[in-house]
Order: C-alpha cells, then sequence, then structure tokens
C-alpha cells in the first residue's frame, strides 16, 4: 500500500509537489498522467524515496518517510520494481545477468536465480534471448528486460515511468500487456505516462498532476 | 555467494576503464619504488652511520709508574662496567711498540726511558654508541683510581648525533610525500573508474544494493591495483639493488622485508582511496 498525507516537495525553494495526498491500494493499476515537468517522475522518486518529502508523510508498506533510516531505504527499494523510459541496462553483461543483477546484489544462492530468471524471462517472452547482448536487442526487447530486472524479486509494486515513450505502437502495445499480465498476477502498477490513447485503450484509475498539483477528477 | 560478485565486478572494474587502471597502476608503482628507493637510501645510510659508531673506541690512560697487575686489574673492573663491551690492556711494553709501529722509530733511541703510559682500550656496547651516553661513560672511568685520562673522539660522535636526526627527519618527510603522492594517484584513477561504472551503481541502489556492498568492488578494484603496483615496483626495486650491486657498491643493504613494506603500503593505499571516492561518489548521487 502506498500513501501520500500532504506531500509537498521542492528544489531550492522552487516548489515541485504541492500537498499532494493519494493512496495506491495493494494491486492496483494506476495511471499518473500529467504534462511534461508536471512532477511525475519526482512522485515515483519519492516512492522509491530517492527524495524525502520537505513536508507531509509518504508511506510505501510497512516503511514511512517520517521514521525510516537511511540504512532501511535498500530493504525498501527491494519491495519497489523501477522501470525507466531509457530502460537503464548493464550493457557490459548479458539479459540474463542483467535480471540476475537484483538476486545477486542479495546473495541469492546461484541454483535460485537460475530458476527465478528462467521464470521470469518465460513470462516477457524473452527465454530465446538470455545470452544476447542488450545492446543488440529491439526497444521494447530491451524494456522487457527492463520489466523482468523489476520484478525479479515480487515487489508488491511496479513503477513505471514512461515505459512506453521510446517505442514503436507495437512494442508499446505488447509492454501494456505485459504490464496487465503482472497486474493480474496480483503486482500493483503505477505508471507515469502521458500517452493518452494508451490510458483509453487499457483503463485503470488516473491521478492527474497539473504543475506539481493533484487534480481531483 | 557475494564474494564471488564482489570480485567479478571488481574484476570487470579493471576491463572498464583499462586506460585509467593502467596509469593508475603504473603511477602507484612509480610511487611505491621511489618509495622503496628511498627506503633503501635510508638503510644504507643507517648502515654507514652504525658501522661508524661501531669504530668508536675510547682510551683510558692510567698513571705511568702504575704496576702492570694493577693495571690490568682497571682493566677488568672497566669491563664490568655498564654500557662497556670489551677491553684490552696495552701495557708500557705495548705502548712502545705501537709507537714504534706509528712512527718508525724505537722509542728508546729517541729517549733514554719509555715515558709511554699503559693504557686501557675500549669499546662500547651499541645501545651505548651515543655522545651523552659516551661521555658519561668516560666520566665514570676518570673517576676510577689509578686512571689519568680519557681519550676518544667527541666531536665525531656529536656530529653524527646532530646529522643523524636531520637524516630520519629529511627521510620521514620524503617518504610521507611519497606516500600521499601514491594515494592522490590512485585517489584520481579510482574515481576515473567510478564514474565510467556510475550506471551500475546507479542500478545497483535502485535494486536495493546497502551502500557497503557497492563499495566493495571498488575497494577490490584498488586494492588489486595498489597490489600490483607493489609487485611491479618490488621488481623493478630488486632490479636497482641488483645494478647497484654489481656497478657500484657490492654491500648494499637490502632487507628483504622492504618487498612486503611496499606490497602492504600499496594495498593499503588502494584501499584506502578507493573506499574514500566512493563514498564521496556515494554521498554526492544519494
Ligand atoms: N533535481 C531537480 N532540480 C531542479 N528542478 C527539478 C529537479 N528535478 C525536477 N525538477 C523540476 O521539477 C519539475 C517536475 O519534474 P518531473 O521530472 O517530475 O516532471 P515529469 O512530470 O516527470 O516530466 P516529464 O514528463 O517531462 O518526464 C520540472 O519542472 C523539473 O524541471
Ligand atoms: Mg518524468
Amino acid at each position: 500500500m502506498i500513501e501520500f498525507y500532504n506531500v509537498t516537495y521542492g528544489v531550492d525553494k522552487t516548489p515541485i509537489l504541492n500537498n499532494i495526498s493519494l493512496r495506491i491500494v495493494k494491486g492496483e493499476f494506476v495511471y499518473l498522467a500529467g504534462a511534461s515537468g508536471a512532477g511525475k517522475s519526482t512522485v515515483l522518486s519519492l516512492i522509491y524515496m530517492e527524495n524525502l518529502p520537505d513536508e507531509g508523510t509518504v508511506i510505501i508498506d510497512r516503511y514511512s518517510t517520517a521514521k525510516i533510516k537511511q540504512k532501511e531505504i535498500p530493504l525498501l527499494r527491494r519491495r519497489v520494481g523501477v522501470v525507466f523510459q531509457d530502460f537503464r541496462l548493464l550493457m557490459d553483461r548479458t539479459v540474463f545477468e542483467n535480471v540476475a543483477f537484483p538476486l545477486r546484489v542479495i546473495g541469492t544462492k546461484s541454483k535460485d536465480i537460475k530458476r527465478k530468471v528462467f521464470r521470469v524471462l518465460a513470462e516477457v517472452n524473452l527465454s530465446h534471448v538470455r545470452n544476447a547482448d542488450p545492446a543488440k536487442l529491439s526497444g521494447g526487447e530491451k524494456q522487457r528486460v527492463a520489466i523482468a530486472r523489476a520484478v525479479i524479486n515480487n515487489p508488491f509494486i511496479v513503477l513505471a515511468d514512461e515505459p512506453t515513450g521510446n517505442l514503436d505502437d507495437d512494442s508499446a502495445l505488447e509492454i501494456m500487456s505485459i504490464f496487465e499480465k503482472i497486474n493480474r498476477q496480483g503486482t500493483a502498477v503505477l505508471m507515469a505516462t502521458h500517452n493518452q490513447s494508451l490510458i483509453q485503450r487499457f483503463p485503470h484509475r488516473n491521478l492527474y498532476l497539473n504543475k506539481g498539483y493533484l487534480i481531483k477528477p | 555467494m557475494t564474494f564471488w560478485f564482489t570480485l567479478k565486478e571488481g574484476l570487470k572494474g579493471f576491463k572498464r576503464a583499462r586506460l585509467a587502471t593502467s596509469i593508475s597502476i603504473v603511477s602507484v608503482a612509480f610511487a611505491l619504488l621511489l618509495l622503496g628507493l628511498f627506503m633503501v637510501f635510508t638503510a644504507n645510510v643507517d648502515r654507514l652511520i652504525g658501522d661508524l659508531r661501531s669504530r668508536i673506541e675510547l682510551e683510558v690512560f692510567l698513571e705511568p709508574v702504575i704496576e702492570q697487575s694493577v693495571g690490568m686489574k682497571i682493566a677488568s673492573e672497566i669491563a664490568l662496567m655498564e654500557g662497556v663491551s670489551d677491553t684490552r690492556f696495552i701495557s708500557k711494553a705495548d705502548a712502545a711498540n705501537r709507537f714504534e709501529k706509528q712512527f718508525g722509530r724505537n722509542i728508546y733511541e729517541v729517549l733514554d726511558t719509555n715515558p709511554l703510559p699503559p693504557s686501557v682500550i675500549i669499546h662500547i656496547n651499541e645501545g651505548y654508541r651515543k655522545a651523552a651516553s659516551v661521555r658519561e661513560i668516560a666520566g665514570r672511568i676518570a673517576a676510577i683510581d689509578g686512571v689519568d685520562e680519557v681519550a676518544y673522539q667527541e666531536d665525531l660522535l656529536q656530529v653524527i648525533d646532530k646529522y643523524i636526526h636531520i637524516v630520519y627527519l629529511i627521510s620521514g618527510a620524503f617518504g610521507g610525500i611519497l606516500l600521499v603522492i601514491a594515494f592522490i594517484l590512485l585517489h584520481n584513477t579510482i574515481r576515473l573508474t567510478i564514474l565510467a561504472r556510475k550506471d551500475i551503481i546507479q542500478i545497483m541502489k535502485l535494486v536495493g544494493a546497502k551502500e557497503a556492498f557497492i563499495r566493495r568492488p571498488f575497494i577490490v578494484e584498488g586494492l588489486l591495483q595498489g597490489l600490483i603496483g607493489g609487485i611491479i615496483a618490488n621488481a623493478l626495486l630488486w632490479m636497482a639493488v641488483a645494478l647497484s650491486r654489481h656497478y657500484f657498491f657490492e654491500a648494499v643493504v637490502f632487507p628483504y622485508i622492504f618487498f612486503a613494506v611496499l606490497v602492504i603500503v600499496g594495498v593499503l593505499i588502494g584501499i584506502i582511496s578507493s573506499k574514500m571516492s566512493v563514498s564521496k561518489y556515494l554521498k554526492a548521487v544519494l
């Protein structure tokens, strides 16, 4: 569960988010819409606690920004998957190793890593390229690798920041259907996007941001 | 499990920033080589000064009229004193022989009698070969009944005592400067290798790696750079010592512990500088 209580955040006295309150419950699929610069990425950064609010409280799962210690932030991030518009894959290792990366970081046994990575790669239809160099993949395939990496640790929510922004329509549809599938399996999805046609085609609750304010529907 | 990951990522860092890594290894090797040469130089100066000090001897002149048996008793009394390593009694006859050896003429040809007094030549234990302790020993000997005068090269000892401090001070300062240089060189190149891998750091943070875990591959990398730098420095240092033994001075002192010292210094510099760089970077991006 994700809750924002009267969250205000700014950089150098420039307000970016103003008095935001919202709630996303277990297993929900929610869009975060709004024009460029509205503050969508900033909302996501408050969820994986790259930034902490200036005022108000953000509660993610059992962690609250009011009480969390710096040392606990990595533990929170293991419960939250994140996908970006620009994929952010590691180009010095294979697809398999990219997906395995979050497991290596927490010291999972090789045997378990193999089992889990194979399963997740099958979910995103990439089993056949597991030993490939990610640089050689298409944009849609790269994003599927990124999604596989985001869900490998069984997060309770996946945050996606404009995940189809760099993709053609067909690839975008494919990515959307993967998110739908992940969501059906019980993982919440919060997707920042300004792609109205996707929002209409895959209807879900919509949070609309405008210049740092959350607009009531 | 994470051990292998750490090691692998550390080695990957080597490949990623090959040029920076090579430059850093070479520069650290160079700084450590200078440090090693300097340590060898200091060890040799130290040895030379030790030699000089070991040659210090005191000659205790006894009263000219003293009986030989009394003189020998005084000699054995002196031998038991603190700081004295050994004594040798020179009788009047020995003194006459020594005179003849030194000046080429028999004393009886010059004078009718032998005015040379008997004496005791003494050597000083290693820990007492300083101007102050030798003066103290000489004073105690001078107070013995039957002793006329104690002669030794006080000024030589004073000069050694005075300059040895300067030698140690300069070598300490120079060694310190070299360490700082090695440190800065490594620090800078490690920073480059960190920048070359900031994507990995970002993703590690994103997927919930703890800071200590993120730091570790970089520390391994710094450690390896220091280790390799130290080994190269040792090889070059050994060559330099072998060459100078061959061409200048066969007795060049080279304590083998220096090999270990250079490697350990290299490794420590590598660990500390990489730890500092990556910690600074992690703070900056958090
Ligand atoms: N570190 C920062 N320093 C200064 N300003 C920032 C910083 N991060 C974000 N901003 C500003 O905050 C506002 C919101 O940024 P944000 O990236 O959240 O918008 P967005 O809705 O994700 O936009 P886009 O659709 O273009 O990705 C923008 O005006 C941006 O310039
Ligand atoms: Mg954005």
